[in-house]
């Protein structure tokens, strides 16, 4: 084994314990703003992990989606709801949790049992150095209709995105020509008003 | 075009003779091109900041750091130094690993995004396959990081700060990311050795920028969303000290607030860098290496004139930048900063129809005019 | 196997550019000065005693617009292996490009029409 085959093996080592760590974290951590920037670390490690099975271009994408796009997307979701609401089933929690957990390894044997006895084909062709431009090449001959079928699904996933979140949360624009210009977010009444300090305190 | 002078090759053979092994001396080589990339990144860094700042004060007839080392050079230097031996304030409220990470999370991308910037031929640490893919995905982690810092101080300002950073840098990744891509199609390929050497061909002629239409219409997008992406005025709606403080940096004392300045002027750099390999030529003279031989009256592969290329390329490389990183403090310190409004209109109406006409324009002109379009 | 070349300078490189900040941190570490006070630790909020808790409800505009991103994150890199293929696979491709382009326009248009566009 020279060095570069064992530098590998080693980053595949420390790639896989950041992605299963991280995504033990995500399911684990109590704060949900914490679970989101630890997916943020599975999908760095996840890249990784296609940079060592020679996808250079799908790495960078990985990069690119996950961590730049969709993860953002996230923790903007999360922000916008996180509001620190008490815990209603607070008493109820070691009967979930034991519940959960007897689902979840429900799942895992299952998928574990799938892996393990599924004869998975082994590709035995040279991987190519210059991924960027097969895949190109494939997109416009073998898997022509496929790309214009992405194009379609991004389409409809855009406008099933903006329909549900002007219903969940943006007010249809009502025509309110004459009404008087307001603050809407302070208003008057509110800050005329000294703030009442027992209200405040002891609140956490 | 040439094989330059392999400073590694003799650097290996050197450690082999003393009698280890051949990966070995490699492995040792590794990290040396990467030390001298980051020092000189750093100069760079200490330079901008000296130049910003004496600029900006002959703009406002202040007089500006004069202290210091000459017309006060070592200033950035000192104040390096003093912000080492700054107290690291924590805040009590604060989410203190979160706290810690940001900083250090918005620096790496800016740092190691430097891999695939060319300064000559073969001085590059890396030259990657996907090289300007590379960039533009590295560019792509920086709104976690704001995120990360605002969210983890606990304040206001710097929640609202981080949010801002973090919609600014997605609306402006599109029309960048098509900019570039226009680029690619008139090289064929991402890596950015190739994309210099497209430009290189007749000289300052082929140079991106001076391609009939689109390259301006690019040259103009690219350097708008780049300024964008800097996050510095006109386009500093995050930090807006006369309405958030300081941003997402409001909490940050010592050296982690050091970390983010010196991320936001590598990424000035870095940037500057990035507008002059797409656009402007990258290391290329005005004329082509091989007519300035025939000037020079020497064989093209003189060893002295080879290393006088390689010379002149980083010189050209670093002046060329220096325009940009100029251009950008001029329009810190003349432009008022644009509202939110403004900001998302400019890049998702204005800056995205015109990037995705752009990008056609190119694929089209190439297919009908190969010859002016395209590097081969 | 691994066949991808320049790959080494990268790991090294990010182990590099990782360090930096680090050994800042760490010698600002040794140099500092540790003053533990109470009031340093306390939020800045322009000197004005914080009122409320500073998870703030943000404008739901934020959302609206990382949601398009992402979309159109998602086609910029559909566009990257066209652009490095352009050579190869010429004409009846740039019309391919040309209606995936023009398909997630009608979407853009859409956007706009419906507001998921504007701030107020």
């Amino acid at each position: 084994m020279n060095l570069g085959e064992g530098v590998r093996l080693v980053s595949f080592g420390i790639l896989a314990l950041i992605v299963l760590g991280g995504a033990l974290g995500v399911v684990l951590a109590p704060s949900m703003v914490h679970a989101a920037f630890l997916l943020g670390l599975v999908f760095v490690g996840m890249s990784g992990l296609y940079l060592l099975l020679n996808a250079d271009f799908v790495a960078a994408a990985q990069i690119l989606i996950y961590v730049g796009a969709v993860n953002v997307l996230l923790l903007f979701a999360i922000m916008l709801v996180n509001r620190r609401i008490p815990d209603a089933a607070a008493g109820k929690r070691g009967l979930r949790n034991t519940i959960a957990g007897f689902v979840c390894l429900f799942v895992f044997g299952s998928l574990v049992n799938g892996v393990v006895r599924v004869p998975w084909p082994i590709s035995t062709e040279t991987p190519i150095a210059n991924s960027t431009l097969r895949i190109g090449e494939q997109f416009f001959s073998y898997y022509l209709l496929p790309f214009e079928a992405v194009s379609i699904l991004l389409l409809l996933a855009l406008v099933g995105a903006i329909i549900l979140a002007r219903r969940e949360f943006v007010p249809d624009r009502t025509e309110s020509g004459d009404q008087p210009l307001v603050l809407p977010e302070r208003p008057r009444a509110e800050m005329d008003e000294t703030p009442k300090l027992p209200e405040t305190t002891g609140r956490r | 075009m040439n094989q330059g002078i392999d400073l590694q090759r003799s650097f290996v053979e050197l450690l082999t003779g003393a009698g280890l092994p051949q990966e070995v001396a490699r492995a040792f080589w590794l990290p040396l091109p990467m030390v001298v990339i980051l020092a000189v990144v750093t100069v760079a860094v200490l330079l901008a900041i000296w130049g910003e700042r004496k600029w900006a004060a002959d703009m406002q007839q202040r007089i500006g750091p004069n202290i210091v080392g000459m017309a006060g050079f070592l200033q950035g230097v000192v104040d390096a130094i003093k912000l080492i031996v700054k107290e690291d304030i924590i805040p009590r409220k604060a989410d203190p690993w979160l706290f810690t990470i940001g900083p250090i999370l918005v620096l790496i991308p800016a740092f190691f995004a430097y891999l695939v910037v060319p300064f000559g031929q073969n001085l590059i640490i890396s030259d990657l396959t996907i090289g300007v893919f590379f960039l533009v995905a590295l560019g792509s982690v920086a709104p976690i990081g704001a995120l990360m810092a605002g969210y983890s101080s606990n304040n206001k300002y710097a929640l609202l700060g981080g949010l801002r950073a973090a919609a600014q840098s997605i609306s402006y990744e599109i029309p960048l990311a098509l900019s570039v891509l226009s680029v690619v199609i008139m090289t064929g390929s991402l890596s950015t050795i190739a994309v210099v050497e497209a430009q290189n061909t007749y000289g300052m002629l082929s140079w991106n920028v001076f391609k009939p239409i689109v390259g301006q219409v690019g040259f103009v997008v690219f350097l708008i969303s780049a300024l964008a992406e800097t996050e510095r005025a006109p386009f500093d709606l995050p930090e807006a000290e006369s309405e958030l403080v300081q941003g997402h940096h409001t909490e940050y004392s010592g050296m982690k607030f050091a970390l983010f300045y010196l991320a936001e002027y590598a990424n000035l750099v870095l940037g500057s860098l990035m507008a002059t390999i797409l656009f402007l030529g990258g290391w290329g003279f005005f004329v082509p290496v091989e007519t300035l031989a025939g000037w020079l009256g020497v064989d093209l592969l003189n060893p002295v004139f080879q290393l006088f290329a390689a010379f002149l390329g980083i010189v050209i490389t670093v002046l060329k930048s220096t325009i940009f990183v100029f251009l950008a403090i001029l329009a810190r310190w003349t432009l008022p900063r644009v509202r939110i409004d403004q900001l998302l209109d400019l890049g998702w109406k204005f800056l995205l129809p015109i990037g995705l006409v752009n990008l056609l324009l190119t694929a089209a002109f190439r297919l009908a005019f190969p010859g002016i379009f395209g590097g081969v | 196997m691994f066949v991808l070349s320049g790959y080494d300078y990268l790991l090294v490189f990010l182990l590099v550019s990782a360090l930096v900040p680090l050994i800042a941190l760490g010698l600002s570490a040794v140099f500092r000065p540790k003053i533990v006070s109470a009031f340093r630790k306390s939020t800045y909020e322009s000197g004005i005693e914080p009122r409320g808790d500073s998870w703030i409800q943000f404008n739901i505009r934020y959302y609206m617009f990382a949601l398009v991103f992402v979309i159109f994150d998602i086609e910029t890199v559909f566009l990257y292996p066209w652009a490095v293929a352009f050579d190869k696979v010429g004409l009846l491709a740039f019309i391919e490009a040309l209606i995936f382009i023009a398909i997630l326009v009608i979407g853009l248009v859409y956007a706009w029409r419906k507001g998921a566009l504007e701030w107020t």
